[in-house]
C-alpha cells in the first residue's frame, strides 16, 4: 500500500477525455492509411498490366524488325552479285532492330520492377495491418474499459476526498477523519482492489488534513514477541497517533472465535508498530474500520477487546 | 508531403498529446488504482502505439519507392 495523491480529481477526467480524442484520431488514421494501401496497390496493378501489354506489343515491334533486317539481307545478297561495297545495305535495320529489342529490355525491366513494389507494398501492407488491428482493439473495446476504469476512480475519489468532513485533534480526530463511507457499483469492488483503494484515500485524506504531520505507509522496523525484527509499514502516523484502515468485513468472522483471533492479530500488529524503536515512546493508536458489524453487541465487543489493549476504535459508516 | 505521411504526423501529433496529458495526470495521480491503470492499460498504449508507427513508417516508405520507381 503506498499513499494516493491525487490532488486534483479533473486528471481522471482530462485523461479518459484524451483517450476519447486519441481513439478518435487514430480511427481516421487507419482508415486514410486504408485508402492509400488500396489506391497505391490498384495503381501498382494498373502498371503492371500497361507493362504487359507494352512488353507484347514491343515483342511485335522486335519480331517485326527482324523480319525487315532478314528481308533487307536477303535483299542485298541478291543485288550485290560479285560487288563488294563498303556500305553496310542494312545499317538502318539493324540498328531498327537494336533500338526494338532495347524498347522491350526497358519494358520488361518495369514490368518486372512494378510486380516486385507490388509484392513488398502487400508484404508491408500485410505487416502494418497485423498492428493496425492491435491499434483498432486498443482504442475501441480496451479504450472504453479504460475508460470505465477512470470513471470509477473518481467517482470513488470524490466520495472520499469531497464529502468526507475533517476536524477536531487527537484519536476523535480520525472520526472526523474518515467521516461516512458509501461503497460505490464501480470496477473497485474485488476486495484486494478496493482495499487498497481505500487506504490510499483514507491516508490521502489523513495528508490534506494534517500538512507537515501525518506520513503516510511509514516504513518501521517492529519488534516482534520472540524479540526479533521485521519491517512493517503504518498506514498513517500523525504525530505519534498510529492509524490503521481495516476493510474487513467483521460480520463474517463473528463465530467460532474467529472474530477474537482475529483482532488478536490486529492488536499485535498495532502493537507492534507503537513499540517500534523507529517511533517515539509512548505511541498510540487507533484503527478505522471501514465496515462496522451490524450487530450493535458486535461492535460493543470489538471497541472493548480493543480498547482493553490501549487500542481506539472509530467506526465507518 | 505525401497523403501517407501526413497521416503518419496526425498519429505521431496525437499520440505526443496522449502522452502528456497521461505524463501530466500521473504528476496528479499516484496511487495503487494509478499502477493497476498503468499495468492493465497504460502500458498495453506504450507497446502497440510505437510498433504501429514502425509499421505505418515502413509502410509509407515502401509506397514511396514504388511511387517514385514505377513508371
Amino acid at each position: 500500500m503506498t499513499g494516493a495523491h491525487v490532488e486534483r480529481l479533473a486528471t481522471l477526467h482530462d485523461l479518459k477525455v484524451a483517450l476519447g480524442v486519441f481513439g478518435g484520431r487514430v480511427q481516421e488514421v487507419l482508415q486514410a492509411v486504408e485508402i492509400e494501401i488500396k489506391q497505391a496497390v490498384e495503381w501498382l496493378q494498373g502498371r503492371i498490366r500497361y507493362w504487359q501489354h507494352e512488353v507484347e506489343i514491343r515483342k511485335i515491334e522486335v519480331r517485326k524488325a527482324e523480319a525487315a533486317l532478314a528481308s533487307c539481307r536477303r535483299g542485298a545478297a541478291l543485288n550485290s552479285g560479285n560487288k563488294r561495297s563498303r556500305e553496310n545495305p542494312c545499317l538502318g535495320q539493324e540498328m531498327a532492330l537494336a533500338q526494338a529489342r532495347a524498347r522491350l529490355a526497358e519494358a520488361e525491366l518495369q514490368l518486372a520492377n512494378a510486380r516486385t513494389c507490388l509484392g513488398e507494398v502487400q508484404k508491408a501492407a500485410a505487416k502494418y495491418r497485423v498492428h493496425a488491428r492491435k491499434v483498432t482493439a486498443l482504442v475501441t473495446s480496451r479504450k472504453e474499459k479504460a475508460q470505465a476504469v477512470l470513471v470509477a476512480a473518481r467517482t470513488q475519489l470524490e466520495r472520499y476526498l469531497g464529502t468526507n468532513a475533517v476536524s477536531g485533534t487527537g484519536s476523535a480526530v480520525v472520526a472526523g477523519l474518515v467521516g461516512r463511507m458509501e461503497q460505490g457499483t464501480v470496477d473497485l469492488s474485488g476486495p484486494t482492489e478496493w482495499g487498497k483503494f481505500a487506504h490510499s484515500a483514507y491516508e490521502e485524506k489523513v495528508e490534506a488534513a494534517f500538512p507537515g504531520q501525518a506520513q503516510s505507509e511509514v516504513r518501521v522496523r517492529v519488534r516482534l514477541p520472540d524479540g526479533t525484527e521485521k519491517e512493517g509499514r503504518i498506514d498513517s502516523l500523525v504525530g505519534t497517533t498510529v492509524v490503521d484502515y481495516k476493510t474487513h468485513d467483521l460480520s463474517k468472522l463473528n463465530e467460532d472465535g474467529r472474530l477474537e483471533r482475529t483482532l488478536d492479530a490486529i492488536c499485535t500488529q498495532v502493537q507492534g508498530y507503537c513499540a517500534s524503536p523507529d517511533l517515539a515512546p509512548g505511541a498510540s493508536a487507533i484503527i478505522v474500520f471501514e465496515s462496522p458489524p451490524r450487530d450493535p453487541a458486535c461492535r460493543s465487543f470489538i471497541e472493548e477487546r480493543l480498547r482493553s489493549r490501549g487500542i481506539g476504535v472509530v467506526w465507518g459508516s | 508531403m505525401s497523403w501517407l505521411a501526413k497521416e503518419q504526423d496526425k498519429l505521431r501529433t496525437a499520440w505526443k498529446a496522449l502522452q502528456a496529458q497521461w505524463k501530466a495526470s500521473c504528476a496528479l495521480w499516484n496511487d495503487p488504482v494509478q499502477r493497476d491503470f498503468q499495468e492493465g492499460y497504460w502500458s498495453e498504449y506504450e507497446q502497440i502505439i510505437p510498433q504501429a508507427q514502425k509499421a505505418l513508417a515502413s509502410l509509407s516508405d515502401t509506397i514511396a519507392t514504388a511511387r517514385r520507381t514505377v513508371r
